[in-house]
């Protein structure tokens, strides 16, 4: 058969073996440094395994360590807690821009490049410029005495600045405002896209049935968008459950304990007490929560993870 | 919407706009005063320069002097982030070509697809014991039940002349190219499908192969996708920190490592950090503006046009 023969009967056509060089690089590739990598982590989560020690096979001991380590609980209620408020609250902050963006302005762009940059400044960057806005005399705690005097005009005595650096909960509370501004600029550009997406008929048709902007944006923008919610959801919630640098830079973990997410305590595991084996079945039990949030948000949100794929 | 609005909405929507910009950009522009104040005065509220403070270049001459270890650690991160990204998007580019031009039975393209994807949902915290092994073993032959077998890492070691792949840029180079080349493959698949099929198949009837048809007809066409994607690898790989934490030492430290030790024996130095901070993100952030038009593309692995 000729080649434009072939050609005509299909976009894909394969031709003798052309096919399998093309792919073959990336999947060596990937078996070697990821499927290979993934394998031995789940070899190592049932062993004993120290540096410089031999290494013993021990069950599933090192997965009842985890779940009698106190640290664990404690890293696992912090990040669960994290993802959820920093997703939530992420998207809706970032549904807010979107809306005021997408409507007619000059400039457009120019707003839009502003409100990206959050999410490609380096992490542990912005870690460590929270250490600055969040000190004892820094600008947060400068505009909470604001707002301090604020209420005092209003005859409350409410203390407002907090010590944010050696308060539990205001170092939660603080790591976690970083996180949501961290992320905010991911659903802000995917709900934008989705909101310029919406053909201009379907407004004028709305805009026939009432003159509300909230009944428009409820009944119209919304139940269009809810493919671009959920895949934002999705992806936000993934990329949440990997937090590691802010809170490092910024808190160390600390106070205490107090802000140790999931994969500082992995890497605290491995790289301070050395136990490597436990530090491979941590993981584990980390990426079976994320398979299992990854597959119900994929239910819920009536996606299909084909839509990366559609063939 | 084609309302026309009063002049109440206007002004609230400018209130707003000036909001969220305050909100996205307040952080950068604290850094940048801090950055150009002397370190006693970064604890006051002062903010207008030359009004309220003398600013001063002392700080970023200092940190740029290349004595304070900045220069080394971005240049290790620019070679790390430059190589890395150049390999993800030769093996990712190959790849997303044949995942849209290509049909393939077992794996199917469906299943390829989605074993790419599925890299990217994978949490580092899993595989970051086993990589540390690995290239810890890297100069070492592979040690089956007794059987010395050559194995492909040493080539690398061999390549950069050292003996082991641990404190060395080589082995983050590895780890960034192995998260970054899932991306590139999905991003251009979804570019490549969009391209017609028309050019290459003339160019096929004319008599050239596969390999060629890709290399001059196909990858001109989606030059501004691989720029964008390779852009966006950039910054990803500038701005990880997990296995660069575990795999570099004191003479392969990047960036954010540097950062990261930058409290200092004097304590944090707000003036000091702050510069630092604005060197490390001003080449993700730009590399971001530059691909802009295939950010959205980019985050979602092609799901959304953008």
């Amino acid at each position: 058969m000729s080649a434009r023969a072939t050609a005509k009967r299909g976009r894909r056509v394969s031709l003798g073996t052309a096919r399998t060089w093309f792919i073959l690089p990336a999947a060596l590739w990937t078996l070697a440094f990821t499927l290979y990598p993934l394998i031995h982590a789940l070899i190592l989560s049932f062993q004993r395994a120290r540096l410089g020690q031999p290494v013993r096979f021990t069950g599933f001991s090192n997965y009842a360590g985890a779940f009698q380590d106190a640290q664990f609980w404690s890293a696992l209620s912090f990040t669960a807690i994290l993802v959820v408020v920093t997703v939530v609250a992420s998207l809706a902050v970032g549904l807010g821009l979107a809306t005021l963006v997408s409507q007619r302005l000059a400039g457009r762009n120019v707003f839009r490049m502003l409100f990206m940059i959050p999410l490609f400044a380096t992490p542990v960057g912005i870690g460590y410029l929270a250490v600055i806005l969040f000190a004892q005399n820094g600008p947060i705690n400068g505009l909470l005495g604001w707002a301090q005097s604020l209420l005092h005009l209003f005859g409350s005595n409410a203390s407002l600045a907090v010590n944010w650096g050696s308060n539990p909960s205001g170092a939660a509370v603080a790591v976690t405002l970083l996180e949501i501004w961290r992320w905010t600029p991911f659903s802000f550009l995917v709900l934008l896209a989705g909101m310029q997406g919406i053909p201009e008929e379907v407004y004028e048709a709305a805009s026939l049935e009432t003159n509300n902007g909230w009944d428009v944006f409820r009944f119209v923008t919304l139940p269009l968008l809810r493919p671009m919610i959920a895949l934002a959801l999705l992806l936000t919630t993934v990329e949440a459950f990997k937090i590691i640098d802010v809170p490092f830079a910024f808190t160390k973990g600390g106070p205490g304990i107090a802000t140790q997410t999931y994969t500082m305590l992995v890497w605290r595991v491995a790289f301070n007490s050395f136990a490597l084996g436990s530090a491979a079945s941590y993981g584990f039990l980390l990426l079976i929560l994320v398979l299992i949030v990854v597959n119900v948000l994929l239910f819920a949100g009536r996606l299909r993870i084909s839509i990366f794929g559609e063939d | 919407m084609i309302r026309r609005r009063s002049p109440l909405q206007i002004t609230l929507f400018v209130v707003l706009l000036l909001l969220g910009t305050i909100w996205s950009i307040f952080p950068f522009v604290w850094a940048l005063r801090n950055s150009i104040m002397r370190l006693q005065d970064t604890y006051k509220p002062w903010f207008i320069p030359w009004v309220q403070f003398e600013p001063t270049l002392a700080t970023w001459r200092s940190e740029l002097s290349g004595q304070s270890g900045l220069v080394s650690a971005a240049s290790n991160s620019l070679i790390v982030a430059v190589v890395s990204t150049v390999l993800a998007l030769l093996l990712g580019t190959l790849a997303g070509y044949a995942l849209a031009r290509f049909r393939y039975y077992v794996p199917d393209n469906l299943n390829l697809s989605i074993w790419f994807l599925s890299q990217r949902f994978l949490p580092p915290a899993v595989v970051i014991v086993p990589f540390l092994l690995m290239m810890r073993a890297g100069c070492q032959p592979l040690d089956l039940w007794g059987l010395h077998l050559p194995q492909p890492l040493q080539l690398a070691c061999v390549a950069t002349g050292s003996r082991t792949l641990l404190n060395n840029l080589t082995s983050v180079v590895i780890a960034h190219t192995t998260f970054n080349m899932p991306f590139v493959v999905l991003i251009m698949r979804s570019i490549f499908r969009e391209l017609p099929f028309e050019l290459e198949e003339a160019a096929l009837v004319d008599g050239a192969n596969r390999m060629q048809t890709f290399w001059l007809v196909a990858m001109p066409l989606a030059a501004a996708g691989l720029v964008a994607a390779g852009l966006i690898c950039f910054a990803f790989s500038w701005n990880e920190f997990l296995f660069a934490l575990i795999l570099t030492g004191p003479t392969s430290q990047t960036l954010p490592l540097l950062i990261g030790s930058g409290t200092g024996v004097q304590g944090i130095q707000f003036n000091v950090i702050s510069v630092r901070t604005l060197v490390a993100i001003l080449p993700p952030v730009v590399a971001a503006l530059l691909a802009q038009r295939y950010v959205v593309r980019g985050l979602t692995f092609g799901a959304v046009k953008g």
